[in-house]
């Protein structure tokens, strides 16, 4: 049997230990693939390890990533669900730091009034900072 | 012949560069991200505008709604999958993947 010790395994952090920060980068747009659909996925179940105190999450929408959060998303004939519908439920999971790239709404014709969430609007230099804060970003 | 681009046009160059090959007078039809493009006021309008100017450009309806798109460029025409089906019965296909 192969020797899985070392492989694999959650890093535990002694008890008292700051959380990591984790930073989930949405880059893609919905339905087109389902990069953005395994995002969502994921921060839900980040969601539990933030309430054990192990990791700080965030999530930013950049590029792409912005048309997730968009209002009026009906992918039925697709035969989809709606991705756009779980945004607002992620604080009731502790997922509620959200971040979008003001350049990447501005392109795409978009402001606060046409997403979902309520994300902070960043600049690139803001972004950069974000990005640069984290001890690991999971992009989608 | 008809084009077809299913790529958003802000992470992919497949709509500039179907655009830059595409005989003039060829249909062209925006579908799955693709149709972002046929969006009003974005950064590549002036890119959708040029577009209009050569081709006739279709969007597929199913893929602007599951994505919420409401506000198109004016010219753009939304055609269902029937519309689709009937393009694809009248002309080979070009996908620009």
């Amino acid at each position: 049997m192969e020797d899985l010790s070392g492989h694999g395994e959650l890093q535990v952090e002694p008890r008292g230990a700051p959380p990591k920060k984790v930073l989930v980068l949405m880059r893609k747009a919905p339905y087109g693939t389902l990069y953005n659909w395994e995002g969502l996925q994921v921060l839900l179940i980040m969601g539990a390890y933030k309430m054990q105190g192990l990791v700080d999450i965030a999530v930013a929408f950049v590029e792409d990533g912005v048309f997730a959060i968009t209002q009026g998303q009906d992918p039925s004939s697709l035969g989809m669900k709606a991705i756009a519908k779980t945004y607002p439920a992620l604080p009731d999971f502790e997922v509620d730091r959200f971040y979008v790239d003001g350049q990447s709404l501005a392109d795409r014709s978009l402001t606060l009034d046409d997403l979902v969430i309520q994300p902070e609007i960043l600049d690139a230099a803001g972004m950069a900072r974000l990005l640069e804060e984290q001890d690991a970003v999971l992009p989608f | 012949m008809l084009f077809t681009v299913n790529k958003s046009p802000y992470l992919h160059g497949n709509l500039e560069g179907c655009l830059r090959l595409a005989p003039a007078g060829t249909p062209l039809v925006l579908y799955e991200d693709g149709v972002y493009a046929a969006a009003a006021g974005t950064r590549v309008e002036e890119l959708m505008r040029q577009a209009l100017a050569r081709h006739p450009v279709y969007v597929l309806e199913a893929d602007l709604r599951a994505r919420g798109l409401g506000r198109l460029i004016e010219g753009v025409r939304v055609i269902d999958y029937a519309g689709f089906v009937e393009l694809v019965e009248q002309h080979p296909v070009v996908p620009w993947l």
